[in-house]
């Protein structure tokens, strides 16, 4: 549970929402979400990528790093848009958008908790569904005279959360 | 299907004989923050004014918080606010006199908000309005209008005299009144990059026409720059579907796509043996690529 200890602040994990919090707590919470929501998400606005797919890679990385893990609770669209100063349709578009994609997960009256990507699918189904954009991906590197290699190691470069 | 708040469909406006307007159709939805971007002259102000019924002689229909534009309620007309630009106040009064003077015309009238802004906004209550900056004209017509807590929010270019700063304060409060879902802004500018980080919608009015009307996102999505890299020298110009601009020299070409990017990036690919790189493009980028 997010609280206002120093030690949850070690940490950049999802949030967990607080239940029954005292008033003299309330500003230390807040001010933990408000540290948690810059260190979960980083948005650029003037970049051509348009904000709610920012928000949809950095959940992906983060929880490809294991940053948010299964079960943790992502902070609300309210406190996402009120952070970052970006529009909260553009934030509940993302989440909505992760929601459907199996990444999240609505719990009533709760908010959005991280779903297990593991769960998705058997392995098999997961690779069906990669292959097509991968026979695209060796088409284009064999055009570019890449080795299988060298195309390996662009990828794992790629990877979500940096190189292994 | 979403609520509009806003329904303009086929708006056509003359002035003598040049038509500024030129059968205009619009759907702002409820909780939107929504964009109006063109350039000077495009007919942003006019089209802004017709839909609030300030100019009356105009074509087609518009339809405002669920009434007619012409026949606009008092009751309808108490739920909307306005910020013309340049904003109309009355210069020789005080800038306290000014906000109790329109605090009077609105049943409701949230005035702690209003000198919470006042003070957040570094407005004296002293100072007569004819003597403010035009910063400060500006951010003090922006707080008339938010005094009153309309549902539906109309700005005419509301960031131009400001600083970046005050840019940003105007974009903060403007968050606050769409967080709830309710509330509507319409915003028209020139300043592209004050919308990225706020709206949720944009239209781009050209020569009087909307050429684009959708979520921002979608818009960004669908408008690209491609890289085109071949080993035989490009051809000077190409037709494909959806390149809105082209300039090809040597072996290497560029192109802004609209619509499908990738069956476009396929056909530059297959037809040429070329390369392809796709590039995103932010609003102004792509606001000017709608303009060549």
């Amino acid at each position: 549970m997010l609280g206002g200890s120093r030690s949850d602040l070690g940490c950049p994990v999802g949030i967990r929402r607080p239940k029954a919090v005292a008033p003299n707590r309330k500003l230390a919470v807040d001010m933990c979400i408000s540290i948690l929501i810059h260190m979960l998400f980083r948005v650029s606005p003037s970049s051509g990528v348009p904000i709610y797919r920012q928000i949809i890679d950095q959940v992906i990385a983060l929880s490809a790093g294991r940053r948010l893990k299964a079960g943790e609770f992502l902070p609300s669209v309210r406190q996402v848009a009120d952070e970052l100063q970006v529009n909260p349709m553009t934030v509940s578009k993302a989440y909505s958008l992760l929601e459907r994609d199996g990444v999240i997960e609505l719990v009533r009256g709760k908010g959005m908790r991280m779903g297990d990507l593991n769960a998705r699918g058997s392995l098999r189904e997961r690779q069906d569904e990669l292959s097509p954009l991968l026979q695209q991906v060796a088409a284009a590197a064999y055009r570019l005279a890449l080795t299988r290699e060298q195309t390996i190691e662009l990828l794992s470069k790629h990877w979500p959360g940096g190189a292994p | 299907m979403i609520e509009s708040v806003l329904s303009l469909t086929n708006l056509i406006k003359r002035y003598g004989d040049k038509p500024v307007l030129d059968g205009v159709s619009l759907d702002i939805p409820k909780g939107s923050v929504f964009g109006l971007i063109g350039k000077n002259g495009a007919g942003k102000s006019t089209l802004l004014k017709c839909a609030l019924g300030l100019i009356r002689s105009w074509q087609g229909s518009a339809r405002i918080l669920g009434e007619e534009t012409r026949a606009l309620s008092a009751v309808a007309k108490a739920r909307i606010g306005y910020v013309a630009q340049p904003p109309a106040m009355l210069t020789w009064m005080t800038v306290a006199d000014m906000i109790a003077y329109t605090g009077g015309f609105y049943p409701h009238w949230n005035q702690d908000l209003v000198t919470r802004l006042v003070r957040d906004w570094d407005l004296r209550a002293k100072d007569v309005v004819g003597k403010l900056s035009p910063g400060q004209a500006q951010r003090l017509a922006l707080v008339l209008a938010l005094g009153h807590e309309p549902d539906l929010l109309v700005l005419d270019e509301p960031a131009g005299s400001l600083d970046p700063e005050g840019r940003r304060a105007l974009l903060k409060e403007l968050l606050a009144v769409v967080g709830g879902g309710e509330r509507t802004v319409l915003l028209s500018t020139h300043i592209t990059s004050d919308l990225e980080r706020v709206a949720d919608r944009v239209a781009v009015l050209k020569d009087g026409r909307i050429v684009f009307a959708g979520e921002l996102g979608e818009l960004k999505d669908s408008v690209k720059r491609l890289r085109v890299a071949a080993t035989a020298p490009l051809p000077a110009s190409v037709d494909i579907p959806g390149v809105i601009s082209y300039a090809g020299t040597g072996g290497t070409g560029l192109a802004t796509v609209r619509g499908d990017v990738a069956a476009a990036a396929r056909r530059f690919s297959n037809d040429f043996g070329a390369s392809v790189e796709v590039e995103d493009l932010n609003l102004e980028d792509i606001f000017l690529e709608l303009h060549r």
